[in-house]
């Protein structure tokens, strides 16, 4: 999924460094006196605690909140006033939380990754940043304006690649999912990839099938004016891979579409093939009145035939009493030694063939 | 096959033909079907048993009108049988089955006999009514001597009518029809042979067949000299003194006298030829036993007996009264006994059996023979 253009080459340490000090230790209230650390020793530090939950096995989530609206261009005043008090909302849920974390911010956004911490814990306590932010009142920033926080968050419980990098970057991701669907949400992004993943596969099976049913569908159309659903059904497959960077929108609309058009598909297949079926029912239900006709025509001949043959004594012969070539019974006496015979007058006369054949030749 | 099952048979194969092309309404029937011919190919006869319960036959006899006037006279083309015998002098007459059997192709009247043993052959079939919506599945009995050009010529007609043929020996196939295929020996009796076969579970090879000449034709030629010789102011054809055969053969000692008129100088007068015809037909009966005696002695002397008691007579020639008596009292003189049966339907002895081998043919058979 695409980021943000701010975080598109994001790594917190490029981004932009806030002229005011940026950076702090978001700790428990007991711990010792607090202490300013650069932003480059803070990554560093979230980096260490990263590598130790993975050494150790342990949880460890991350939070990035950023700034619904807002833009940098016309209200970077604003932003500079509303981050740090965003990021005091935080650590004051942290400290109430009792947990302990280390975070940044800047005017972009502010990012923070919880040791020991579950995503689930994380969400409810992003959600009360998000109450807490959308309370405030500052000055400078008129009340009129109604503020809003998107957030993301990352875990390590998930069995994917885990690195530090890719922790901050699911949550950036999180967090603008968040922002592109309408803000004011928090959003875990592997989950969000992973309904994304499935939206995927789903659309991916579906056109297959679609195109499946499309050769089966199409297969014995031999009439032109039919064929609009096998170019329909092409269009659409053609429009649905145009784009290899799908976002869940259009992904869910992409489903709903197949869908429709399978549904629509299936409805005309199913009543072409019953008018077909209809169409062929008259046409045997015409034959065979044409056959009973002929039948009777033909029964009226024969009669007439008869009538006329007698009144000019022509004979038109005897029927056999056999329907079907008969052959010795097996169960005649002799049947063997007849059989035999048979055999031999067969023979006999394949023989009188054979020279009659070579007779003809000379 | 019996009449009796034929006739029922018919019945029940016409029945459902009718009600299914009279009644439209009514479920549609099947009219197709197949119809087995079994046709037996005989010098003075021939006869057609169908499996639609048919069964005709006519004299193996083809007339042509000789010209147009007697085309017109005719008022047809061709004519078969006892009808072409009686209008022989109009036209340009066949007994086509005499030279089926001969191997001289190179007489003037082999090509012409040829097309009337097919002529024939056509309306043989013709008689048997097939429909033209069946498929024709026939076999046909031929004698034994017939050449390989006879036959290309018979099954080169046959197939025009037919969807599949086969031949078959004549003999063969009246023991095929009667079941009689173990130990049996068949005495066919025809106008032009008299074939002798034995059979014994195999088909016949060719030392089971004898074929001799005394047969109906050397009969009348018989008969002829005898009456040439007895009664020489009788006027008479051969044609004439087989219809005398025909009517009165005997050779039984007691029985009716045989009267025949014959003109003498134009007037009819009455001959008895009861001697002279007795003395006709007894003269086939030595050279039958001899030929008999041939096949038995060459047999399995354990079956010989068996062979003996074991005699079919079949044929036109069968109808002879008392000559089955003779043939056993002939075999008491030089075999030491025997037992003659005569079969029941001597002119459809052939057709019959032709029948049932065309019934029990397997149907791949008839595809590979199409």
């Amino acid at each position: 999924m695409a980021l943000p253009a701010p975080r598109a080459e994001s790594t917190i340490v490029t981004t932009a460094v806030p002229e005011t000090p940026t950076t702090e230790a978001a700790a428990a209230p007991s711990t010792p006196p607090k202490q300013r650390l650069s932003t480059a020793q803070m990554l560093h530090l979230m980096r260490l605690e990263m590598d130790r939950a993975l050494k150790h096995g342990y949880p460890i989530s991350a939070l990035a909140v950023g700034l619904d609206g807002f833009d940098e261009e016309h209200h970077l005043p604003w932003r500079r006033t509303l981050m740090p008090a965003i990021f005091q909302e935080l650590k004051a849920v942290t400290f109430q939380n009792d947990i302990r974390g280390l975070g940044v911010w800047t005017e972009r956004f502010q990012l923070a990754i919880f040791p020991h911490v579950t995503p689930d814990r994380l969400i409810l306590m992003a959600e009360d940043v998000a109450k807490r932010a959308a309370a405030l009142k500052l000055q400078g920033v008129p009340e009129t304006e109604t503020i809003s926080v998107s957030a993301g968050i990352s875990h390590n419980l998930h069995p994917g690649p885990k690195s530090f990098e890719s922790l901050i970057e699911e949550a950036e991701t999180g967090m603008g999912l968040a922002q592109s669907g309408g803000g004011n949400k928090v959003i875990q992004a592997r989950e969000v990839e992973r309904e994304l993943d499935r939206l995927r596969d789903e659309v991916d099976s579906q056109i297959a099938e679609i195109q499946q049913f499309q050769e089966k569908l199409f297969s014995d159309v031999d009439n032109k004016d039919e064929l609009w659903g096998h170019a329909l059904v092409n269009k659409v497959i053609e429009l649905f891979q145009r784009e290899p960077e799908k976002t869940e929108g259009v992904l869910r609309v992409e489903r709903e579409v197949i869908a429709v058009l399978k549904a629509e598909l299936a409805a005309w297949r199913e009543t072409s093939a019953a008018g077909r079926i209809i169409d062929s029912q008259k046409q045997i239900g015409q034959l065979e009145r044409r056959v009973a006709k002929l039948t009777e025509s033909l029964g009226l001949t024969e009669a007439e035939l008869k009538r006329v043959a007698k009144l000019k004594n022509i004979d038109l012969g005897v029927a056999s009493l056999y329907r079907i070539v008969q052959g010795l019974s097996a169960d005649e006496g002799g049947a063997e030694q007849k059989k035999e015979m048979l055999k031999n007058i067969f023979d006999a006369n394949m023989t009188l063939r054979g020279q009659l054949a070579a007779l003809k030749k000379t | 096959m019996t009449d009796s099952k034929n006739k029922k048979k018919k019945d029940e194969g016409e029945e459902s033909t009718f009600e299914g092309t009279s009644t439209a309404t009514a479920e549609p029937q099947k009219t197709e079907g197949v119809l087995y011919l079994g046709i037996d190919f005989g010098t003075s006869h021939t006869s057609v048993a169908a499996s639609n319960g048919v069964r005709e036959t006519i004299s193996s006899h083809v007339g042509y009108p000789k010209d147009v006037v007697s085309r017109k006279l005719l008022k047809k083309d061709v004519l078969f049988g006892d009808e072409a015998m009686e209008k022989r002098l109009s036209l340009n007459f066949y007994r086509p089955l005499e030279i089926l059997k001969t191997k001289d192709h190179n007489r003037d009247d082999f090509e012409a006999n040829l097309k009337a043993a097919q002529d024939l052959l056509k309306e043989i079939i013709r008689l048997a009514k097939p429909r033209k919506d069946e498929l024709v599945y026939g076999v046909i009995g031929v004698p034994a001597q017939a050449s390989i050009h006879s036959k290309d010529a018979i099954i080169r007609t046959a197939k025009e009518a037919l969807d599949s043929v086969m031949l078959c020996s004549e003999p063969f196939a009246v023991a095929y029809g009667l079941d009689m295929l173990d130990d049996v020996l068949v005495i066919d009796i025809g106008a032009g042979t008299t074939d002798l076969c034995r059979m014994h579970g195999t088909m016949p090879e060719e030392s089971d067949q004898i074929t001799i000449y005394h047969a109906g034709d050397w009969v009348d030629h018989r008969f002829a000299e005898l009456m040439v010789e007895k009664h020489p102011q009788a006027q008479f054809t051969v044609q004439m003194l087989k219809e005398i055969k025909e009517r009165n053969s005997s050779v039984d000692e007691r029985v009716e006298p045989a009267l025949a008129m014959l003109p003498v100088n134009g007037k009819p007068t009455e001959f008895d030829v009861t001697a002279e015809l007795r003395e006709a037909c007894q003269g086939m009966v030595p050279p039958i036993v001899e030929g008999l005696k041939k096949l038995v002695s060459t047999f399995d002397p354990e079956f010989q007996q068996r062979l003996k008691n074991r005699v079919l007579l079949a044929g036109g020639g069968s109808q002879i009264r008392g000559l089955h008596l003779a043939i056993e009292r002939e075999m008491h003189k030089q075999l030491g006994g025997g037992k003659v049966n005569r079969i029941q339907e001597p002119v459809y002895g052939g057709s019959n059996g032709a029948l049932k081998i065309a019934h029990d043919m397997p149907a791949e058979y008839w595809e590979k023979l199409k």
